[in-house]
């Protein structure tokens, strides 16, 4: 059987920074059984390596800073190849993440993509920003399409609104 | 359960301390490259340890998660108990993983004891290794009183200096000074005065403290641990040794709750209300005592608040513990890695919340000068963030 791990990354009380916990809650409820599993988290740590060294797609979903709001952006992913000693110990990337799961457990998921959607605001906040929120759908309808087998390179493939 | 969730913030929080942050250095030596001394050099040297410590930090957060829905900053507890009964289906796999992680916890511990120790009796002299008094919160009946009980303080002797405090009554024997070149205070033990108070709180404190322990494997470890030194165990370098006890005797103990029928009672919350303006509450944290001291309005809004944390106990030790190990390891004009290293090591020791950036990748901004007795400047090394 083969698996899909989606990480989801966010704080739940800083705006714009909870979309990935938005998506990953649809994507939980479209998704439930063991086939995919979706895993939000407010930081990426060291031991999500190991879960992931068990499965064949791997699908990390984060708020990003280097795009306008609302902005989604999705690339492919392979383990870290710079320096190891750039390891942070409270969270990582998933480029390091890949890579300790390559040395510790000597296996990588097939397929590892990133998709971030630009955020407007990481002010105190249970809400979404409006370019935000209306990104979610196309957020989702890319992440399915991955799960179909679509494969992206690491481009930018979509704006939503200008910035 | 709010006793296993604390239990199990204590082990991931002193697995990522231990493995991830120290034991490159132990494994490696001070002296390694930096671009070496990280987890992956750990993994080459030894990888069942450095997967060991990964496992060991995922079952902590997993007990976390399955009771509290969340690592971070859960909100399944509550005033009067918990939201949420914790359901046979995950306490029976939280004990199914139990004998694994008991078992690497152990295997962790044995490495220590056989490999760590006869390499670094340098630092384990030298790395704040001096009289100090130690504080922790301990049982009616002389054990470690990790989620409640009163304040013990012993000494270098190992003997009993002040018993059965209350933590209510803090004020009245910790004092708070403050130094210019710091926000962080330093507590002290006010019948000793500023500086002469200076304790300790954590692993290391909470060894050192106890009557008793109590669980199987811990409490043969513990026996062990106490017969390092005559009296109380004095170096600092030894909260690494600590740590690993309590990880072990944290996972038996939590073996122990989830095997006890009650834990699966779905009574797990009784209605509270405002019923008082002020309150003080301590528990021992993973990094040692923490105190929190609140006024709230007619509406529980909080209106004044005091935290002693874990790091502030520990301070004036912090503090006096770099001096120590510069005094020794610092001899020449020239300053070198492996100098700054153990410096830094000094600190990692009591994983005090500075723990990350006294390691992390390398990108803590630190600056050292090194002076002759004269004041000249004799060398610098400066590491920018």
């Amino acid at each position: 059987m083969k698996t899909t791990l989606i990480l989801a990354c966010g704080n739940p009380l800083r705006g714009d920074d909870a979309l990935a916990l938005h998506l990953a809650r649809s994507l939980r409820e479209e998704f439930a059984g063991p086939e995919v599993i979706v895993h939000a988290t407010q930081q990426w740590t060291p031991e999500l390596a190991e879960p992931l060294s068990h499965c064949d797609l791997a699908i990390f979903l984060d708020a990003s800073t280097r795009f306008s709001p609302g902005f989604i952006h999705c690339e492919s992913v392979t383990p870290y190849a710079g320096e190891e000693h750039a390891l942070l110990t409270h969270s990582c990337g998933p480029g390091l993440l890949l890579l300790m799961s390559a040395k510790l457990y000597q296996r990588v998921p097939q397929r590892a993509f990133l998709l971030t959607v630009g955020a407007q605001s990481f002010a105190f906040s249970f809400s979404l920003s409006t370019p935000v929120q209306q990104a979610l759908p196309e957020a989702l309808a890319h992440i399915r399409a991955i799960l179909s087998g679509a494969t992206y390179p690491p481009t930018i493939f979509r704006a939503l609104t200008a910035s | 359960m709010r006793r296993v969730l604390n239990l199990a913030q204590i082990i991931q929080s002193h697995a990522l301390s231990f493995f991830y942050l120290s034991s490159p250095d132990l494994l490696l030596g001070m002296d390694a490259d930096p671009k070496d001394r990280n987890i992956f050099g750990v993994l080459r040297t030894n990888p069942e340890l450095a997967r060991g410590g990964i496992r060991l930090r995922q079952f902590g957060q997993q007990v976390i998660e399955t009771l509290a829905g969340k690592r971070i900053h859960p909100r399944w507890v509550v005033p009067g108990g918990v939201n949420e009964p914790l359901s046979q289906k995950n306490r029976d796999s939280l004990l199914s993983a139990l004998p694994e992680v008991i078992r690497i916890a152990n295997d962790a511990l044995q490495f220590f004891k056989n490999n760590v120790v006869e390499n670094f009796r340098e630092e384990i002299r030298t790395f704040a290794a001096f009289p100090t008094l130690f504080m922790g919160l301990i049982t009616a009946d002389g054990r470690a009183g990790y989620y409640e009980g009163h304040i013990r303080f012993t000494d270098e002797h190992g003997q009993i200096v002040t018993d059965e405090l209350l933590p209510a009554e803090y004020p009245k024997f910790l004092g708070e000074a403050v130094e210019p070149f710091t926000f962080m205070k330093f507590p002290y033990y006010l019948p000793l005065g500023y500086p002469d108070g200076i304790y300790r709180v954590g692993p290391l404190a909470r060894l050192n403290i106890v009557d008793r322990w109590e669980t199987p494997l811990a409490k043969q470890e513990w026996v062990e641990f106490r017969a390092l030194q005559r009296h109380a165990v004095l170096s600092s370098f030894h909260y690494h040794y600590a740590r690993l006890i309590e990880i072990l005797y944290c996972l038996e103990h939590m073996q122990e709750f989830l095997e006890d029928p009650d834990i699966l009672n779905t009574h797990v919350r009784s209605t509270a209300s405002l019923n008082n303006l002020e309150g003080v509450g301590a528990a021992e944290a993973p990094r040692g005592t923490l105190i929190h001291h609140y006024r709230v309005d007619e509406q529980g809004l909080i209106t004044w608040a005091n935290l002693i944390v874990a790091t502030n106990h520990n301070n004036l030790a912090m503090n006096r513990g770099i001096l120590q190990a510069a005094k020794h390891f610092v001899h020449s004009d020239k300053l070198t890695e492996g100098m700054l290293n153990r410096v830094e090591a000094v600190i990692r020791a009591f994983d005090p919340c500075l723990s990350c950036s006294t390691h992390a990748d390398g990108h803590m901004p630190l600056h050292i000068q090194l002076r002759a007795p004269d004041g000249r400047l004799l060398d610098e090394l400066l590491r920018p963030s």
